[in-house]
């Protein structure tokens, strides 16, 4: 942090008051940045909901079908596995 | 992007109920984290699948609807132009012995290839235009297309390659009968239209 002499008296307060405007400026610029961020984001929403409830759906297919996934690898079928069993 | 829906309506008259459906997934999520005893209980809820999915299509729908109005605005040449292409793809990507679940496959892999294409021309029409923070904002959307689009690709590749059987179900004569696909029985979409009329309902996915 760099501080910098200003003055005294009626001339600091200026100043002072001058640094609080530009902060609560910067904090609304911020939060208008980050919230346009957050919209731009959203955007996506929808689709990514959709691909998320796909997959899950497919993998409840899989996974009751017989087949298993062995550390994020390729789907297999356990030995012994039938899916018409049962 | 337009204001759209994103709760698929599971509580109406339709079946899975909501119970059924959260059933189904609560036993997806404990299997996925290696519950055997939850994978094996999985095995007879799958009549539970095809249904979601046809409720997830019209889910995609909409969802179409809102990404294509997005791209094209008022445009309706441009409109038509995506929607004619978004159908030769599922046209190219479909099998006739496609089910509920793999044409809902299909559908994720056409909007999730139009998302990377929106995205990348998005950021190519602003490139000279943006900051730092809002450049990262749009190669981070890019990227995350692309990674929905792979796994898109992925998981349809991968059912078609197992071949999952999943239930048909035939509601005769008031009687609910459940059986499982057999290797020579193909159904596509225009024998589920046409068994629709001499059947009560058929859910077919083979």
């Amino acid at each position: 942090m760099v501080k910098e002499y200003a003055g005294a008296g009626h001339v600091a307060l200026v100043a002072r008051d001058a640094d609080d405007r530009l902060r609560i400026v910067e904090h609304i610029e911020a939060e208008e940045r980050r919230s346009a961020l957050a919209a731009f984001e959203a955007e996506e929403a929808p689709l990514a909901d959709l691909c998320r409830r796909t997959e899950l759906l497919a993998r409840g297919a899989l996974l009751g079908a017989g087949y298993r996934r062995h550390d994020r690898g390729e789907w297999r079928k356990r030995r012994g596995e039938d899916c018409d069993e049962g | 992007m337009a204001k759209i829906v994103t709760k698929v309506d599971l509580d109406g008259d339709s079946i899975p109920t909501r119970a059924a459906f959260d059933e189904f997934f609560g036993l997806v999520d404990r299997a996925n984290g290696g519950d055997e005893r939850a994978a094996k209980a999985l095995r007879p809820k799958l009549d539970v699948v095809p249904k979601v999915a046809e409720q997830l299509g019209d889910f995609a729908g909409i969802v179409r609807k809102a990404i294509v109005t997005a791209i094209t605005g008022d445009q309706l040449a441009m409109r038509e132009a995506i929607t004619w292409k978004l159908g030769a793809l599922r046209t190219e990507l479909a099998q006739p012995s496609d089910g509920p679940l793999e044409r809902l496959l299909v559908e994720r892999v056409t909007l999730t290839w139009l998302q990377v294409h929106q995205a990348e021309g998005l950021y190519a029409q602003k490139f000279g235009e943006l900051g730092i923070e809002w450049s990262d904002a749009y190669q981070r959307r890019i990227d995350r297309a692309q990674r929905r689009y792979l796994q898109a690709i992925r998981t349809l590749a991968q059912l078609r390659r197992m071949a999952v059987p999943l239930p048909i179900q035939v509601n005769v004569a008031e009687r609910q009968v459940q059986t499982r696909p057999q290797p020579w029985l193909q159904i596509d979409a225009g024998s589920v239209a046409s068994a629709r009329g001499s059947v009560r309902s058929v859910t077919a996915s083979a």
